[in-house]
């Protein structure tokens, strides 16, 4: 606990247990992704580990399917994808961009790491539990979730805690961003990470407690008999609900997807903000049109509040309502079109280095670039309408969170890995990991946008097979699994780079050149990162003096 | 950084913090709020006893102009507290009555909460009644929180700057539970 208060140790506490949860996470999706391929056909030793209730004879059950692709989504988001660029990344590197000691409230910090710690165990171990984990999908709807088994109770209180645990980080992040930056660090010279993980900050910060608000709803509906999300009438097998009703099931859809949608641009903000700062390091440029971006950052966080209902297209709201989130929706892609532009334009010039770090980077820029564009039709009434609740959805936001946000963080683990360590992870290696990566996970999701315009559902425990339109795809479904497969294998590179270089890497202090302050120290950085503390007197990208 | 350079930061950041807070929990109880509004505004019938027999045993006005005047004690004193003429010694005081009005506010919810319950109405008979336990319940949950954060600021031994900081701090969340709670009262009763 006391170390924790160290803003670099809990950056790497965070980063350690988020790593396990992405593994965890990557675990489920390989067992569902074997039923998609060979629906119903045994696995091995599944009947040994999941035991005769979840796999009887190795087959896996639609029950427990549900709860390992619930759980996937749940663990990827919650426990991994969002603690790693944020509890990680941000509470690491922002102070150290800032030229800050550490984190305004360490206590803070600690304690918020300690609650997802917590939940995140909470929610893991509910696979014990008769009736296993959650099964109602990442969205849990009700009133499926909430007739769903004590797993569910277990993940709303999961989702509880991890609301307060984000709070505690965003207060503290943000605060020692207003408060303690370093003498002359005015908010437009920050580092665009730092504006990035800001934004971030405050979206957790305001729209997390709508989601707990909802969660609250569920938990009473579940445990106090309330009837919140069901509505007068309801039957299940043909057997009324002894519950008052009275209840609305779309306001949990409108609470969750008010938090949600801001959320999938938590995923997506940090991403940005770490491929700004390895494009400008490794093509010697600062940024193009450093305000617009922080302009376009501040624009899509406060936009993103008012477009949730485009999840909720398909529920029957009048036009007037679904006009109305129609457009916003097309006019969120503006201030995202400009970011990624600003860095397309950046490379412009620059003198290039194809390090591991900046080939995440790049791969980022089309692949978040290609989720971006799905995401139009998807926003639109009548495109919405066919694809729906398909797999092209599924296409479209893992386009923006996997080769998306994963390989940002990939490009800033393989750019910052000299600075927490003071090696480099071998250049090699790292390329055999992203080249493997990059093919590995656009085989695995390219397929999908076809297969949704094909018709194909998402959330199908047997991928379609009574379904004579998804036909075709059922061929598909082996290789894409086969190169999920690749992907993980291709992700033990990773790991086995990582572990190596910590201890016999390259040694590099700064192997980069980069200008941006968190370089201004030594590598790793010692108690109260700065011997000196720094005085800052212009931008952060100072690339452009080398070359004059 | 000088030390009182570093005082200075440790405010606005203190400052900063709070307000972050504040708007959390705005958010959280707007998030409930508007739920109650939405399933309100969407039922043909909205069947809430202390319109109709209950409200001669329950004395309803004298009851929540009582936990109101509580509340409104609590944001006084904590303004208090947040003056830095304030002497240290009498600190403590002020923080115990805050304290005080506190638990008076959040033992009142839990009778009145209990008083139903005995009577069968339960946050399960309806969806006003649980829209009433979970609202009530909510606010008095905050209350208790701030008279926790009371109790502690008067035991802890800080140096008077720091103590009056944190009074400001306390000040600002009272003065939100005040808000929260004309919220609720409108919202459940006189709408
Ligand atoms: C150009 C901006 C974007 C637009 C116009 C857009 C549009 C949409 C729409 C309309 C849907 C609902 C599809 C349906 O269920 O019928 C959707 C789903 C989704 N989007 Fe996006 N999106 C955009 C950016 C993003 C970003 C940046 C992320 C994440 C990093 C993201 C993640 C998701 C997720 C996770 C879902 C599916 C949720 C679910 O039903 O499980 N989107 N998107
Ligand atoms: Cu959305």
């Amino acid at each position: 606990m006391r170390a924790l208060t160290d803003h670099k140790t809990l950056g790497i506490a965070y980063a350690n247990t988020s790593g396990v949860f992405m593994v965890v996470g990557f675990l489920l999706m390989l067992l569902f992704r074997w039923q998609l391929a060979w629906p119903g056909q045994p696995i091995p030793i599944a009947t040994a580990i999941f035991g005769e209730t979840n796999a009887p004879g190795g087959i896996l059950l639609p029950e427990f399917y549900y709860q390992l692709v619930a759980m996937h989504g749940s663990v990827m988001i919650f426990l991994a994808v969002v603690p790693m660029a944020v509890g990680a990344l941000g509470s690491y590197f922002v102070p150290l961009q800032i030229g800050a000691p550490g984190l305004a409230f360490p206590r803070l910090g600690a304690a918020g790491f300690l609650t997802y710690l917590a939940a995140g165990l909470l929610m893991a171990a509910s696979f014990v539990l008769p009736g296993g984990a959650a099964n109602s999908g990442w969205t849990s709807y009700p009133p499926l979730a909430i007739l769903a088994s004590s797993g569910q109770t277990v993940w709303l209180v999961g989702i509880l805690m991890l609301g307060v645990s984000s709070m505690l980080g965003a207060i503290s992040l943000v605060a020692t961003v207003v408060a303690y930056r370093a003498p002359g660090l005015t908010l437009m010279r920050l580092p665009f990470f730092v504006w990035s993980q800001v934004m971030t900050a405050l979206l957790l910060l305001l729209a997390f407690p709508a989601l707990q608000g909802a969660a609250v709803f569920q938990l009473m509906d579940r445990v106090a008999g309330t009837s919140f999300f069901l509505p007068s009438g309801l039957a299940v097998s043909n057997t009324p609900l002894a519950v008052s009703g009275g209840g609305n099931p779309l306001l949990w859809q409108h609470l969750f997807w008010f938090l949600a949608h801001p959320e999938v641009y938590v995923l997506i903000l940090p991403a940005m903000g770490v491929v700004a700062e390895v494009i400008t390091a490794h093509a010697r440029r600062a940024l193009w049109r450093y305000g617009l971006m922080v302009g376009a950052v501040v624009a899509l966080g406060a936009w993103s509040m008012v477009v949730w209902a485009h999840h909720m297209l398909l529920t029957g709201m009048s036009t007037t309502l679904s006009s109305f989130f129609q457009i916003t929706t097309m006019a969120v892609s503006v201030p995202s079109v400009i970011l990624i532009t600003s860095l397309v334009v950046t490379l412009w010039g620059g003198a290039i280095r194809y390090t591991t770090a900046m080939c995440f980077a790049l791969a980022f820029l089309p692949m978040f670039g290609l989720g971006g564009v799905t995401g139009l039709p998807l926003g639109l009434g009548p495109s919405n309408l066919i694809l729906h609740d398909t797999y092209y959805v599924i296409g479209h936001f893992h386009y923006l969170v996997a080769p998306g946000t994963m390989f940002a963080l990939f490009a800033a683990i393989y750019h910052w890995f000299p600075k927490i360590t003071g090696r480099r992870l071998n250049e090699r290696l790292g390329l055999v990991h992203f080249i493997g990566s990059f093919v590995a996970m656009n085989a695995v999701f390219l397929p999908m946008f076809l297969m949704g315009i094909m018709g194909v559902n998402r959330r199908m425990y047997d991928a379609g097979l009574q379904y004579q339109l998804a036909e075709p795809t059922l061929a598909w479904n082996p290789h894409m699994t086969w190169n999920a497969v690749a992907l993980g294998v291709f992700q033990l590179v990773f790991l086995f780079n990582v572990v190596w270089s910590a201890k016999r890497g390259e040694p590099a202090e700064n192997p980069w050149q980069a200008t941006t302050l968190e370089w201004a120290t030594t590598s790793p950085p010692p108690a109260g990162n700065f011997a000196t503390p720094p005085v800052v007197t212009g931008g952060p990208y100072r690339y452009e003096e080398e070359r004059a | 950084m000088s030390a009182i350079a570093l005082s200075d930061r440790q405010g606005r950041a203190a400052s900063t913090g709070m307000w972050l807070f504040i708007a959390s929990i705005v958010m959280f109880y707007g998030a409930l709020f508007s739920g109650y509004v939405l399933l309100r505004a969407g039922s043909t019938v909205w069947e809430t006893p202390w319109r109709t027999g209950l409200a001669a045993e329950w004395p309803i006005a004298v009851d929540h102009w009582f936990r109101t005047m509580w509340l409104g004690i609590a944001v006084m004193q904590s303004r208090r507290l947040s003056g830095t003429g304030v002497p240290v010694a009498g600190l403590p005081r002020f923080s115990w009555v805050i304290a005080l009005a506190g638990t008076a506010f959040v033992w009142r919810c839990a009778d009145i909460a209990g008083w139903l319950a005995s009577r069968g109405l339960v946050p399960a008979t309806s969806v006003p009644l649980a829209c009433w336990y979970v609202l009530t319940g909510t606010v008095a949950l905050l209350v208790a929180g701030g008279t926790i954060a009371a109790v502690w600021v008067a035991l802890e031994p800080v140096p008077a700057v720091q103590r009056a900081r944190r009074g400001a701090m306390l000040q600002r969340y009272w003065l939100l539970m005040f808000v929260l709670w004309i919220t609720t009262v409108g919202g459940l009763y006189l709408v």
